[in-house]
């Protein structure tokens, strides 16, 4: 059991504080709700550049790793589709730092224009090596816009492409800031050796005089349902075959969630997993296999992918899968083959709740979906699922007009 | 009314030296046979994680791949349990079973709850003492993972490092070897049963456990790892002659976007007193995000996502090296700015204000790396090697907190002349 006090300041920040006495590390989570998902279609990769550009200076301290480290303190961030988090841990005794650095780029940036032409190259450097000088590095960079038409999620963090990022403006910079960095958009969550009280009197004195921004009223283009199966083959200079199928799923707020992530543990975790042991060990179609969720906020993917062996075609592979996809619509899981699934989700959150950084995170993502409780409550969530609730949950994502196939082929040398 | 002082934020909060971490030697109990077994008790959590660590790394072996291939194989199939049953079983607890092997040891890392810990030992012990290493088995395996050694031989930075270690220990040596794809090819199940039967024993084995410990556990861990399980005497020691070959070794890719960059030499090891001054010193040049090398490269000339230096330290010998991918266009460029940054430490003393930045964040990572007792677990293993003891930690702790920045230019005079460096590219290069 997690315990944990909440607060909000009168400019909307909300505070999440969970006490653990037994370490000398603090973490601090600072989730901001703005995600690749709130950009522009011609401007995209931006929430990304953006979150480089936290690092580049606010207005009143030059640079905002130095400090951090001269308090013995260690920071990262990352941005997804729907959110872009800031963690850091340090010292307990040195916390006001924290609350100091993350304030003042809370406040405002000092959009330098040195920072802002180097992070532009730093990301397209990103871009390369991660997804263009890598085998199949590319292949979300495809199956995204082929399993979306109209919702953002068509494209990557990344961006659609370099050059979306290498056009970017200081002044897009600046209207992105002023819209989404602001108190009433973001979720801080503080673990470790702190009290409440202390954790108030310190929020107040550095954040309470931020002025609050426009309150955000998203309104995302949702995606229509998929009418017809859709399929795109492309051939790269690859050494293996691999297969990517993907099907528009729930979002994260939605009752059969958590029956679709356990149908996708059922399907690709672990080495007894259905897919593991038909499709690589019985039948030998694939070297690789897994099954997973995107667990986007907006209804998402459930993907399978594979790397199909030596002297396997397409067709053979994609087979083996729409057969155990079909054993899954047929028939309820057993009880036993459902309990082993949900026990991997119980010592997941055992493993989660040592660390007072994986703790914070979690807090600060459960408040931002609306229910901090679920860091507690998350187990029973998956251990209510029924063996009719994954026949039932199978029936609705897995058919053909829902999918979107990629074959990402070997050139033939 | 109170009176409410302006906030002044350009203005650091004062900082505070933070309590240092006092750790003692972990508790050890020998079993039977010899194995110690150390333990990180804390009552607190529920996870737990065990590790079993046997002298069978890739130093050992006679043909390539073995180690690797014999430690990855015991979840294939033993005499009790098919690798089916193995996994039905380990997946069942939740739990997961990590086999891996280094150039010095191989290891089985069990995570679980505390509670399943007893109910998955006779599974962990059937696999260590007696697995069965079944052709079908192998032969899947082995293709399995020499479809990934070909994906990875597509990627720049995996075919620099490569490179890089045959020639920082030499092709011939223990640590030096490097497989290629026939290696794979050469491989049968007799080769690892030999291996098995020559170093999985009682002797060469360590145990450390950390979590919720109680005597359910250590009973059952007596049980099922205490007796004499194999008669075979323990082989001598491998010896490592370092033949390293320094200068510049290049591998041309011509459709890549990016060079991957190899630089380093060989270093002292960690039982010599240059060594805390060096990682010292290997914290200003890469080893941290506001490092000299992140700073240039990529802060101010933004050609790379990221630049690290490190130091490697194996149980008989240490490397050091700076790595990074850039931008085809600019890897002269690069190459050009990291030998500035070698010899500014060679020339110019570290100030004060640097020196002070690097030893708090130093301290703050100690912090970090020795919070909780998985940490703990964790940095004492890496002290087994060349039995230093929890006190290289306070050791180290008090050399960052000591050293000096005169002493640090002695250090990269000794050790970071770019001439003695070996270098590695891997890209599409330009002749320079």
């Amino acid at each position: 059991m997690i315990k944990f006090d909440t607060f909000t300041l009168i400019n909307g920040l909300r505070f999440v504080v969970h006490h653990d006495a037994n370490t000398p590390i603090v973490a601090m989570n600072i989730l901001y709700d703005v995600g690749a998902r709130d950009e522009h279609p011609e401007k995209t990769g931006f929430a990304h550049l953006f979150e480089h550009l936290m690092f580049g200076g606010s207005i009143n301290i030059p640079r905002y790793d130095e400090p951090l480290q001269r308090a013995g303190g260690d920071n990262n961030a990352f941005t997804n589709s729907d959110i872009t988090n800031y963690y850091l841990t340090l010292p307990k005794e040195n916390i006001e730092t924290a609350f100091w650095l993350e304030s003042d780029r809370m406040l405002s940036l000092s959009f330098s224009e040195k920072s802002f032409e180097v992070q532009r190259q730093v990301v397209v450097e990103e871009f390369r090596q991660n997804y263009l000088n890598q085998p199949y590095g590319d292949a979300w960079l495809l199956l995204k816009p082929l399993a979306y038409t109209t919702h953002p999620y068509q494209w990557n963090t990344i961006g659609k492409e370099i050059s979306h990022i290498e056009q970017a403006t200081l002044q897009d910079v600046k209207d992105f800031y002023a819209r989404y960095y602001n108190p009433n958009n973001a979720v801080i969550a503080i673990a470790g050796d702190i009290t409440t009280e202390e954790v108030k009197q310190l929020a107040e004195k550095w954040f309470a005089s931020i002025p609050s921004g426009p309150e955000i009223n998203r309104a995302l283009p949702s995606e229509p349902q998929q009418q017809e199966a859709r399929k795109l083959q492309v051939e790269k200079k690859v050494p293996v075959d691999v297969i990517y199928k993907a099907w528009h799923m729930c979002g994260r707020n939605d009752d059969d969630y958590y029956a679709t992530d356990l149908i996708s543990d059922l399907l690709g975790s672990g080495q007894s997993s259905r897919l593991v042991k038909e499709l690589i060990k019985k039948q030998e179609l694939f070297a690789e296999i897994s099954a997973f969720i995107t667990g986007d906020f907006d209804p998402g993917l459930f993907v399978i992918t594979g790397k199909l062996l030596p002297g396997i075609s397409f067709e053979a592979a994609e087979e083996g899968i729409n057969k155990q996809i079909a054993v899954l619509k047929q028939k309820s899981p057993s009880m036993d083959e459902l309990r082993k699934v949900k026990n991997r989700v119980v010592s997941g959150q055992a493993f989660s709740s040592i660390s007072v950084l994986s703790k914070a995170m979690n807090l600060a993502f459960y408040t931002h979906l609306g229910d901090t409780e679920l860091i507690n409550s998350l187990t029973k969530q998956y251990r209510n699922v029924l063996p009719t609730d994954i026949k039932r949950v199978a029936n609705n994502i897995f058919a053909e007009n829902n999918c979107s196939t990629l074959y990402y082929t070997k050139e033939n040398d | 009314m109170t009176e409410i002082s302006t906030l002044e934020r350009f203005k650091a909060p004062e900082l505070k030296t933070a309590a240092s971490l006092m750790l003692s030697e972990p508790p050890c109990m020998v079993l039977p046979n010899g194995i110690p077994v150390y333990t990180f008790n804390d009552q607190s959590q529920e996870a737990l994680r065990f590790d079993l660590l046997i002298n069978a790394g890739s130093g050992f072996q006679q043909k390539k791949l073995v180690a690797g291939s014999t430690i990855k194989m015991l979840r294939e199939g033993s005499k009790r349990f098919t690798a089916g049953n193995i996994n039905a079983k380990i997946d069942y607890h939740g739990a997961y079973l990590d086999l891996q092997s280094s150039k010095d040891i191989a290891w089985m890392s069990l995570y679980c709850l505390g509670k399943s810990l007893p109910l998955l030992m006779p599974l962990i012990e059937s696999m260590l003492k007696n697995p069965s290493f079944r052709h079908r088995e192998f032969r899947m395996f082995n293709r399995r993972q020499k479809q990934e050694f070909i994906v990875s031989s597509r990627i720049n930075k995996h075919l620099a490092s490569r490179i890089f270690n045959e020639k920082l220990f030499g092709t011939d040596t223990p640590y030096g070897q490097t497989a290629a794809v026939e290696d794979f090819d050469k491989l049968a199940t007799s080769d690892l049963a030999q291996f098995h039967a020559k170093h999985f024993l009682p002797a060469n084995c360590t145990i450390i456990v950390s979590g919720p410990i109680n005597d359910k556990i250590i009973q059952a861990i007596e049980k099922h790892f205490g007796d004499h399980w194999s008669n075979a005497e323990p082989q001598p020691d491998f010896i490592q002659e370092t033949i390293f070959e320094s200068g510049l070794h290049q591998l041309q890719k011509p459709d890549s976007l990016q060079s991957s960059i190899m630089m380093g030499r060989p270093v002292m090891q960690r039982n010599h007193p240059d060594y805390f001054g060096f990682l010292f010193l290997n914290t200003i040049l890469g080893g941290y995000f506001g490092s000299r090398l992140m700073n240039n490269i990529r802060e101010d000339k933004g050609y790379t996502y990221g630049i690290h230096s490190q130091v490697m330290p194996y149980k008989k010998a240490c490397g050091f090296v700076i790595s990074t991918e850039v931008g085809t266009d600019v890897t002269n460029n690069t190459l050009d700015e990291i030998k500035k940054e070698l010899f500014r430490l060679q020339d110019e003393l570290v100030d004060e204000e640097e020196m002070n930045l690097v030893r708090n964040y130093l301290n703050g990572t100690y912090l970090r790396a020795l919070d909780g007792v998985f940490n703990q677990a964790e940095k004492f293993r890496t002290t087994l090697d060349n039995n230093l003891g929890m006190e290289y930690f306070a050791n180290s702790l008090r050399a960052i907190n000591t050293v000096t920045a005169d002493e640090l230019k002695v250090l990269a005079v000794k050790y970071f002349n770019p001439s003695e460096m070996l270098t590695v590219l891997v890209g599409n290069l330009k002749p320079a």
